[in-house]
């Protein structure tokens, strides 16, 4: 089982449940019409990751209701996640270094989903790839040759 | 905890700091047409499997002129109008989408035929609702009524 599978069976317990209902609109009921939009905007944005960034994507799978308005996923140690907001008309991802100690790299708005992918690409080829890892590792203090 | 978990946490507290977008009210948004556009190509799937097959669809993108009925006020963006059977569907998400609306108009009387029952909140009740509507109202022969057309006519 990879790393993110068995990440995946920590997010979905109970304690994770508790945090998402902390926030406001987590719990909120889902519609119908809003939950079938998410689900297909979801896998067209998961289409597109996949179609856009380099094999060793690790996309991070959401099970639980509660969890639909999200979409995650890791690559070279950069963890993003990406949720849908306002009445699903804005998407934001937001960038994480997990070489970093998780230190917030960079966000991402966008109204338009082409151009929303476009910038993903942008700003990820800035920090995923060999030297962008190895001197990610370097900055953190981290010996890329004991990595 | 892993490091998913962790990040999770930061992105919790990230989003939590954020100040809500401005609300994307008149402007629809490339994201939300596509989700529309969706919807709409899924109730004419529906429509065609459990309410008929002879039928023509059509999307626009915003009701000219929204039925005087309607209550005031509320807003219907543009999701699709179903012609059958001399019968014309308006289907329109409401403002806040939290609710499929749509009217049955009769094009060969000129009158609305019901309206209070096909407010839905999810797809499948909406086809199952217009299902019995269309149900009852199939029944009724094109001569039927094309006679009280005639009647209407002389206000009969």
């Amino acid at each position: 089982m990879s790393n993110i599978l068995k990440t995946y069976e920590s997010f979905s317990d109970e304690k994770m449940k508790d945090l998402l209902s902390k926030k406001r609109g987590f719990d909120k009921y889902h519609q119908d019409v809003d939950a079938k939009s998410v689900v297909f905007l979801k896998e067209w944005v998961k289409k597109q990751i996949i179609k856009n960034l380099p094999e060793r994507i690790e996309i991070f799978e959401d099970k639980n209701k509660i969890q639909k308005s999200f979409l995650s996923f890791k690559i070279d140690e950069i963890i993003c996640f990406i949720k849908f907001e306002n009445n699903y008309t804005i998407l934001n991802m937001q960038i994480f270094d997990g070489v970093k100690d998780k230190e917030w790299v960079n966000e991402i708005d966008s109204t338009n989903l082409d151009y929303f992918i476009k910038r993903m690409k942008d700003q990820l080829s800035k920090v995923i790839g060999p030297d962008n890892i190895n001197r990610r590792k370097s900055e953190a203090g981290i010996d890329k040759y004991n990595l | 905890m892993n490091d998913i978990l962790m990040t999770y946490e930061k992105f919790l507290q990230r989003i939590k700091k954020r100040k809500s977008s401005d609300a994307v009210e008149d402007i629809k948004t490339d994201f939300q047409k596509r989700s529309e556009e969706y919807i709409s190509d899924l109730i004419v799937k529906e429509f065609e499997k459990n309410v008929s097959s002879d039928f023509e669809a059509e999307r626009f993108e915003n009701e000219p002129t929204q039925p005087s009925y309607l209550r005031k006020g509320a807003h219907y963006p543009g999701l699709l109008k179903i012609k059958h059977n001399d019968y014309t569907i308006t289907i329109g998400l409401n403002s806040t989408r939290a609710k499929i609306w749509s009217w049955v108009y009769d094009d060969l009387l000129d009158e609305k035929v019901d309206v209070k029952i096909t407010e839905s909140i999810t797809v499948d009740s909406l086809i199952d609702k217009l299902a019995k509507v269309f149900k009852k109202l199939d029944k009724i022969s094109t001569e039927e009524r094309n006679s009280r057309k005639i009647l209407k006519k002389h206000n009969v």
